[in-house]
Formats: C-alpha cells, structure tokens, sequence
C-alpha cells in the first residue's frame, strides 16, 4: 500500500538520490495547502522540490481512479490543510495503492484524470520541451504517464491540432509561457479550462520578477485563483536579495508566503585576463577585442581541434556579440561549426539550431548576449566567460553559476574586462560578493498598459465586471497600491480610447453588455489582441530578410534609419548590404567583402547596480590610495592592471574620492563637453542629465546631446557655451525636483522613447506576425509617430501619461535620484577644465550610445546649424 | 502671374526652378507652381486613423481635421486655383468611414479649388467603383499616374522621364541631420537628376501621421528641409 509520497521516495531510491531537506519541506508545504517560493542554487534540484508536491497529489489521484481492491486504508499522508484553499475532494484523504496494479495495462481512458491539475510557466519556450520531459520521467517510470496523467506543452510553437484539441480539453500538466497562459486566458471558455487547476509553478522567478512579464504574470495568477479557488502556487528562483517580495508577488497580497531556501553554498571564484605586461590597455570601449588572445587562450581544444569544453562568452550587448563572434571567426576558422552566435535579435530558428547545438555537443563555443541567461540549465556547460562590466554582482554570481551543476560545487568564471575601468568594476564585484552584499531585484508598480491588455484578454474570456475584477486585480503584488480612479482610466482606455468619448470616433475594444458584464464582440479585435499579446517588445523592431523573404532577424528602426541603400553591416555574423524598407521590413542582401559596421541596439544595456555603482566609487577610492601612496603592489591583480589609468586620470584631473563627485568641462572638435562622474547607473545619469539640461537652458538657451554610461553623464552642446560659469551646485537642488523632472521627461526624447514599450503593451502597435497575412500592413505604424500624434491631438492621454511615469520611476526613482542629488548638492563637487578627455570622460566621448536631445530652441534653428554638416 | 507678385505671402517658403519654371516649396509640405496656380500635394493618408481605432487601436481624433487644415492654409498661401494630390489621398478602405467622408465632403465643399489625384498604391486599395464614388462626392477628377501638366510628369511612385521633370511622393522623403551634439530627422523635398526635363522631385508627406524614409541623395540632388515655420535649403539642385 503506497502513497504518492511513498511512490516517489522509491522513485529517487531507484535513481541512487535522496530528497534534500529542502524538497522534503517544500512537499509537506505544498501538501499543507501553502503556497512560495523555492530559492536554492542553479541546479540543486529546485524543479522537483516545487513539482513534488503537485505529483504526489497527481499519483494519489490517479491511483485513487482505479477500481478500488477491498481493504485499502487511508492514506498515512500529512492530512491536507482544511483552511479554504485544499480542494474538497481531498478533504476525504486520497487513498493509497498498491503500485503493483499500475503494470494492469487494462487502464482505460476513463481512468484517466479529467482535466487540469498542473501549470508549469516557463519564460523561455525553447526549455519547455525539457521541462515537459523532466516533468514526464518520475510519472513515465511508473508507469502512470499517458494512460493516467497526460503532460503536454503549449506553447507558440506547438502545433496548431494540438492546440485546438487543447483548447477542448488541457492536458492534466501543461508547460507554457507566461504569454500562451494568457492567450488560454483569453478563451471563451477559460473559465472551465483552468478550474480545476490546483498547482502553479513559475520558474526562473527572478528573471520575471522586475520586468513586465512578471507583472502579466501575476495577473494571470490572480484570475487562476479566483478560477480555481485553493490554487497553490510556487516560484523558482536562483541569486535573489529580495526573498521576501519576490515570494509575496507569486502568492498575491492575500496569502503568507513560504520560503523554502537551502543551505547549499556554491563559492564563487571569479578569475581575471589581464593585459599581458608592457601591453597597451584601452580606457574606453566596450568590445574588449584587443584581449581576443587572452581568451582563446583560455579555451582548450580536444584531438579534432576544436573546443573541448563547452563554453559560453557572454557579452553585454548584441553588437559586441556579433564583433566576437566576427574576430573569432577570423582568428579560428578551423572552428567553424563548433562555434555559433545567440542574441535575441536572431531569428528564432537560428536560436533554436544553437540550443540544440549546445546541448548535443555538436556546438561547443556561442558568444551570447543575455538572451542565453535562461534555459541553459539543460546544457552541459563548463566553462563560462564574462566579456565587459558585469553589471551586478547577482548576475555575476549567476552567470558563475552555470559552469558545472553539482551542489557544493565551486561557481568559476572568468571576466574579460574590455577597459581600464572595468577592472575596477571586477575587483568591485569580488569585494561585494565578499562582503555578502548582493542586491534586489525591483518589481514593477501598477504599469497601466500592461492592465488594459489585461482587460482585453478578460473581456475576451468570457467578459468581467469591473467592480469584480478591480478587487482581483488588486491581489497582486503589482497593483496593490492601484487606486480606483487608476483602475477606471485603464478600463476607459480599452473602452472609449480616452477620457473623452468624442476623441475617439468608431473606437470600440471592449463593450459594456446589457447586464453590465464588459466583453469584446469584435472578431477583429479579438484576433489582434490574441496576436499581439504579452509584453516583450523591447525595441521598436522592424524584420530583417532577405529579398526572397527569408528571415534574418530583427533590427532596430532607428539603425535603419541612418543607412543609406547599398551600405555594408554586419549582422547574424555575416555581412550584408542594405536595399530598401517597406513595410517595416529591411530588406538587404549577401555583400562580400569586410565592414566593422555593426547595428548598435539601444536601450538594451542595463545599468550597473546602485550597489555596484558604490563599490566601484570605494574601489577606485582605495585604488587611487594604494597608487598615490606608492604601493600598488597590495592591490587584487585587477586594480594593479588599472593603476596606469588611476595615475593618468590624476595627472589630467583628479580621480574622485569615494564621497567626492567630479566635473569635467572640454572642448573637442564636436563642441563644448561637461561631463559628471556620480558613478550611479545609466539610467540615473540619463535622467540627472536631462535635469541638468533643462536647468542650465533656462539660464542660457541651447540644444544638448545628452548621454549617460554607468559611470557619468556628457552633456554636448555648441562651442562656447558658459558652462564654466553656469555650473553650480545649485542646480542639483531639490527644490521643484518633480515639476522639472516631468519637464525635462517631456522637452528630452525620453518619454517618446519609453512609449514604444507602452504602445506595444497597450495595443496601440501591432506586431508584425510570421506568416500572418499582409492584411495587417495598413496597420503598422511606428511607435514614435503615435506618441506625436498623442502628444498633438490628445497630450493628456494615459499612455502617455504612463511613458512620462515610467521615464520618472526609471530615471528619477525618488530615492536613488534624491540619494545621488543630495550628494551632489552637498559636494564637494570638484570641477576640472581638461585639454583633453580623460580616462574617465573617454568613454563616454567614444561610444555615445543611446544619447538623447534636450533643446530650448527650435528646429529650424537646429537645422540651420547643423545645415552646414549637410553633404 | 508673376513669381514675386504670387509669392508675395508665402511666408518660410523657398522658390526655386523645375523644368524651367519658377517654383515655391512651403513649409505646409505642399509645391506651388505659380504659371498654372496649381499646389501640387502628396501621401495625405487620409483615415488612417481611423483604420487604427477600428482595429482597436486608440489613436486620437484630429489628425484629419489638422490635415484639412493645413491643405486650406497652404492653398490660401498661394491663391491656388487647383490642387493635385500625387496619391495616396486614403489610407485604407476600412478607414474610409461615414465621418470620415462627411469631414471631408464638407472641407471639400468650403474650398474653391480644382481637385486631381493621381492613384497612389494605397488608394488602389479602393475598388475601382469606389473611388470613382468618392471622386464624385469629392469633386475630383482622377489621373493614372504618368499624366502630363505642362512641363511635368504627375506620377506617385517615383521614376525618371527624359522628356519632362517628374514630380511624385511615396516615399515619404526625409533626412538625418546632425552636428554640434544634436541630431534630427526631417522631412525634405528632393529634386534628383536635375531640376530640368529628366529629373524626378519627390514631395515630403503631407500627413503628420506618417513616417519618412532617408532617401539616398547624390551629388548635384536638390534638398529642402521641411519644419512647420518655413523651408531650409539643404544643397541646392545641379
């Protein structure tokens, strides 16, 4: 006589493993009728301490179906929790089976569970076939899959018979993706579909847990819930300061969260390549090329020449991706085929063929941007190689993680800073995580469009009541501080388009039925919204093929905009010539011969961490200490290799001291450069900057070019501009702090360049669809031309509204901005006039990525200035 | 009618010379050509917003209204006694709505003009009849694409004929400017192949609501930058 929980010991028996204490918690949690999160290591064992649970409740079940032999006694399994929440059915207890009658082959399909228990969420769908298979194995062994307990994924790439017979009836285990759950959401007849779901399990938590899917998530989950009351619901995560909020966001407001954690130390060792005495090292750039040797040095080859390791170089964005790539290429051609690039601007296809190529061996090296952060659990990777800043130390930390899987095992990697002060940056990491500090991953708060897709996928599965679903939506973690009135323009949004009925002729989403239920009756509608679900746009994206259609990828509008027909650039790792754009497609072709010029996406870097961003300002300090002192000699490797910058920065200027902030004022051949070092993040610099420009045009009117990186900000503008006598603390000051940063939001590209993610969110920008039909191509229009539109006709529209917000959150985050505007204004600030840049100003001079205007005059002023570049 | 005397109010206007007959490019995005007191118009993409909110999308009403608008003060500018549209007058037929032509039909009736359009991709959308249906509502009078008008050739998608100077629109024609830290994208005329007989000019968009393309200029190419105050000569044609 056997339990579920009893099937399952033997189960590990039978493979040599015993259940670690934390899984063993994780199962009685679950079995109590509670839901969490699970927080352990990469690879120590997280999917079956969180799938346990729901599988012993599927293997009582499904035991509990058959024919039921005389005799059998209750179940010796902990009683479930009888608090509202554990289902009825099981309030009898399941009874247990002898596992001998699973061998019966006489199981008929009535035997078999009717509908959904299980909902696996994975963020990246091309795991999902390995998480379906490592769901199937303790149930397959025991012979209780298929005839019993189905697991099936759903996801894009699920075939379209499998879905419609899904769309009937769900498997008992579904995997899918954040965005297939609300596409399911979206059904008419969702309701049944989903209640009878029991378990929810999301995993790579932490990777969702800051970012919109997150958010879509979390609503997703509140409708479960209240489709499936006593749903249970668990997330996985890895490298998380903020235990605590991550686990209440998985289990809404309304529940206590449990955190299950192990004590399964993984040490990090983070080695670094150093620039080879007596070699020159660069102060700027991010492409690191120059340590290309250092590296392929570090990757040994097996008999047949290439890597015998398989090794993973992650990069910080998908140009550097494609610049490795390139040089690797050219370095090791006897590589070819064993080498690959991963960047999520690839067609999906060719992301797919280098997952699987990872993972059977047959690709042994892939230079990947982020994009590969997920999903390699399933691969065998040994050796992984940080190329750049790593950002943060959780992503370090992380990113260590992958090489080798065993619990206890050491984390190592090695990091290829790419300038003199990411060495700084690396030596930064190493004494943070030394000192245990790791820092939070932030949730979103209350994004409205990420709500009005909501409503449109309730009102299309089976409609709402708005009364009802403000109460839901209020559960979660996201929107728990949505106000009513919030709540009301985000429903008049998908309503009436705008707060005014009248500005929005012929515009009907969703309609308010006769008994008040609000629903969407347009089949058009309904069609686009299912294409156009979910949150991730990223960019403002325009396909990339080839003239006869076939698909490279994606590239960005702004990329495009600047090239002219028959321009060379590199992309997918091979160089091609630009034709034309129609219909938000690019087209190019094969181009022979060589070009550096590579597409630069922006707004895909993320800033260092506030942390990191404090650690590198102590690091230097101490740097700049031991190297004036004289004795360099006791520094980590890596400021050693960073003591030429530190001296040349003192000779030039000064390098800053942890509690100092320096200004640089100097005029090159562009015009008349200041530049700021708070060392506080991109972001933070993006925002400060366009403050500082808004404040100094006041004073004396000009248009600024302003661009950030994770150390400072550059604001250019014309030569001659009075900086020297502008500059003061004061204007750092935080008095009309709000009022100048929503001004500054509005009179900078900022906020036109966040609504592309708004508008995309919202609907407001139709993806364009593979394969769909070219029907839709009187419907695409740029994200930046609505947001002039909205700004002409309708500038107090919510989405706009919403960009302005987020642009303020990102930016201007109260605190973090009040932190570093304090600071600032406090001082001492040291002002420098330089010759020349310096080793921490070149940076920003070289690669002024992302930059945005700030002007005070008008465009025909600017285009008369800049007429005479016009060639 | 004289240039100077018929370009008297034509505030932030440049005047220039195609196909040998004196030219003016003005800031509401429209050509005026004095010697037949015709504006010349391309891409209004009318009810394209329209086509947006019917599909669910909520893009505020105005558009129309602004580019009706502008259509009015550009041919009160030049007293321009017939306008061409050099296609592309509609956007979609799901976006031509009841309101929409009723807007239009009473712009239309308000306006004392001679009205031509030259069909652009996006008006063959229409069927056949109802164009012709529109054209009647609207008074216009419809041209394939290649017609002539004195020394010019009226096309919607660009291309060259040696015996006259083409004019045309589609592809929304604008460039990148920068320099000093700044940097700007802007809609522009471009003359390309001369300003004579042989030589193609391509109008900017008229509507607001609709995205520019960076051309490949040559040497020699003629190129206005458009703002809403007045027109900047870029480089002049050759």
């Amino acid at each position: 006589m056997k339990t579920g929980r009893d099937a399952i010991a033997s189960w590990f028996t039978s493979l040599g493993w015993t259940p670690y204490a934390f899984q063993r918690r994780a199962w009685s949690l679950y079995a109590d009728g509670r839901s969490g999160l699970v927080h352990v290591p990469t690879g120590a064992g997280k999917t079956y301490a969180a799938y346990g649970g729901p599988l012993i409740e599927l293997i009582n079940e499904a035991l509990d179906n058959e024919p039921r032999p005389s005799g059998s006694g209750p179940a010796d399994e902990p009683t479930p929790a009888t608090e509202g929440g554990s289902e009825t059915h099981r309030a009898s207890g399941p009874l247990a089976r002898a596992r001998g009658s699973k061998n019966s082959k006489d199981s008929k399909s009535s035997k078999a569970l009717k509908g959904l228990r299980v909902l696996y969420i994975t963020p990246l769908r091309a795991v999902s076939r390995d998480v379906e298979l490592a769901l199937k194995r303790p149930l397959g062994e025991m012979g209780l899959l298929d005839e019993r307990v189905t697991i099936e994924s759903r996801t894009g790439d699920t075939s379209s018979s499998v879905r419609a017979r899904q769309q009937k009836r769900l498997p008992n285990v579904l995997v899918t993706t954040p965005e297939s759950l609300s596409l399911l959401l979206t059904r008419a007849n969702a309701a049944e579909l989903l209640g009878t779901c029991r378990s929810v399990i999301v995993d790579e938590w932490h990777e969702l847990l800051a970012s919109k899917r997150g958010t879509q998530v979390e609503l997703a989950l509140a409708r479960l819930r209240k489709l499936a009351p006593g749903l249970r619901t668990w997330a996985l995560s890895a490298t998380l300061a903020n235990l605590e909020e991550a686990a209440q966001a998985v289990v809404g407001v309304d529940d206590a969260p449990e955190v299950v954690t192990a004590d399964l130390d993984r040490p990090v060792v983070i080695e670094t390549v150093l620039p080879k005495p007596g070699d020159p090292f660069p102060w700027a750039g991010h492409l690191g090329l120059t340590m290309l040797p250092n590296v392929l040095e570090r990757v040994d080859e097996d008999d047949e020449g290439v890597p015998a390791r398989s090794t993973l170089v992650f990069v910080n964005t998908r140009s550097q991706a494609e610049r490795w790539y390139n040089a690797i290429s050219v370095a090791k051609p006897e590589w070819e085929g064993a080498i690959a690039l991963h960047h999520g601007s690839l067609a999906r296809d060719e992301r797919e063929r280098v997952e699987a190529g990872l993972k059977d061996g047959s690709i042994r090296l892939v230079v990947a941007t982020s994009s590969l952060d997920l999903g390699v659990d399933f691969a065998p990777v040994e050796r992984v190689i940080q190329v750049g800043s790593p950002k943060g130390i959780a992503r370090l930390m992380q990113r260590a993680g992958r090489s080798g899987h065993r619990p206890g095992e050491t984390a190592y990697i090695i990091c290829v800073p790419t300038h003199a002060l990411e060495m700084v940056e690396v030596a930064a990491v190493r004494r943070s995580i030394e000192a245990g500090k790791i820092e939070p991953r932030d949730t979103e708060n209350r994004p409205l469009d990420v709500l009005s897709q909501h409503l449109v996928t309730l009102g299309l599965g089976g409609g709402f009541d708005p009364d009802d679903v403000y109460n839901e939506v209020k559960t979660t973690w996201a929107y728990r501080d949505l106000s009513r009135e919030e709540f009301d323009w985000a429903l008049d949004l998908v309503v009436n388009g705008g707060e005014t009925l009248k500005a929005y002729p012929e515009y009907k989403k969703v309609v308010m039925g006769e008994d008040g239920k609000h629903a969407v009756n347009d089949k058009r509608i309904a069609q686009l919204h299912r294409m156009n679900v979910g949150t991730i746009t990223g960019d403002a994206v325009m396909d990339l093929r080839f003239m006869n259609g076939k698909k490279i990828g994606f590239i960005e509008e702004h990329f495009i905009d600047q090239l002219r027909p028959g321009q060379k650039f590199v992309f997918a790792g091979r160089t091609l010539s630009y034709l034309k754009t129609h219909d938000l497609t690019a087209f190019v072709k094969p181009a022979t011969g060589k070009t550096n010029f590579t597409p630069v996406w922006s707004g895909t870097r993320l800033p260092i961490s506030e942390s990191l961003g404090q650690a590198v300002r102590h690091t230097l300090h101490a740097a700049r200490d031991a190297v004036e002192g004289g004795e360099p000699g006791g520094l980590e490797p890596e400021l050693q290799a960073a003591a030429q910058l530190v001296e040349i920065q003192s000779k030039l200027s000064v390098v800053p001291g942890e509690h100092e902030t320096l200004c640089e004022i100097c005029d090159t051949r562009e015009g008349r450069h200041l530049f700021l070092f708070p060392f506080d993040g991109r972001l933070v610099h993006g925002g400060l900057g366009a403050l500082l420009a808004l404040r100094l045009s006041r004073l004396e009117s000009a248009t600024f070019s302003i661009a950030a990186n994770d150390y400072g900000l550059e604001l250019l503008t014309h030569k001659g501009y009075p900086f020297r006598e502008l500059f003061a603390p004061c204007l750092f000051t935080h008095a009309d702090l709000g009022t100048d940063a929503i001004e500054s939001v509005n009179l900078s590209a900022l906020a036109r360049s966040q609504f592309r993610e708004v508008a995309r969110v919202a609907g407001l920008v139709f993806q364009s669809i593979p394969g769909a039909k070219r029907g839709n191509k009187s419907l695409q229009a740029r994200a930046g031309l609505i947001y002039d539109v909205f700004e002409q006709f309708d500038p107090h529209n919510l989405l706009l509204e919403q960009a302005r917000r987020e642009v303020l959150e990102k930016r201007f985050e109260t605190s973090r901005m009040g932190r570093t505007l304090s600071r600032l204004e406090a001082g001492p600030i040291v002002v420098r006039e330089t010759t020349r840049p310096t080793p921490l100003s070149l940076p920003l001079v070289i690669e002024r990525i992302g930059a945005t205007m700030l002007s005070s005059e008008s465009l025909a002023d600017r285009i008369e200035r800049m007429k005479a570049a016009w060639e | 009618m004289g240039m100077t005397e018929g370009l008297a109010d034509l505030t932030g206007a440049v005047e220039t010379e195609l196909a040998g007959e004196p030219v003016a490019l003005l800031p509401q995005r429209g050509l005026f050509w004095p010697g037949e007191s015709t504006l010349f118009v391309a891409d209004l993409h009318l009810g394209k917003c329209e086509t947006f909110r019917k599909a669910g999308a909520p893009i505020p009403a105005g558009v129309l209204e602004e580019t009706l608008a502008r259509l009015d003060a550009a041919i009160e500018a030049c007293a321009a006694r017939r306008l061409v549209v050099l296609g592309d007058l509609t956007h979609a037929p799901i976006g031509v709505t009841e309101t929409m032509i009723s807007t239009v039909s009473a712009w239309r009736d308000a306006t004392d003009v001679e009205m031509v359009l030259v069909h652009g991709n996006h008006d063959r959308h229409l069927k056949r009849t109802g164009m012709v249906e529109l054209a009647q509502t609207w008074s216009m009078d419809l041209l394939n694409p290649g017609a002539v008008l004195g020394p010019f050739t009226l096309l919607h998608e660009p291309e060259r004929f040696d015996a006259s100077h083409a004019l045309a629109g589609h592809l929304h024609p604008s460039v990148y400017l920068r320099g000093g830290g700044d940097a700007v994208k802007t809609q522009v005329f471009w003359t390309s192949g001369g300003p004579g007989a042989g030589g193609t000019t391509v109008l900017p968009a008229f509507s607001f609501f609709a995205a520019g393309t960076s051309i490949t200029n040559a040497k020699g190419d003629g190129v206005w930058a458009v703002t809403p105050q007045c027109v900047i000569e870029l480089s002049p044609p050759a």
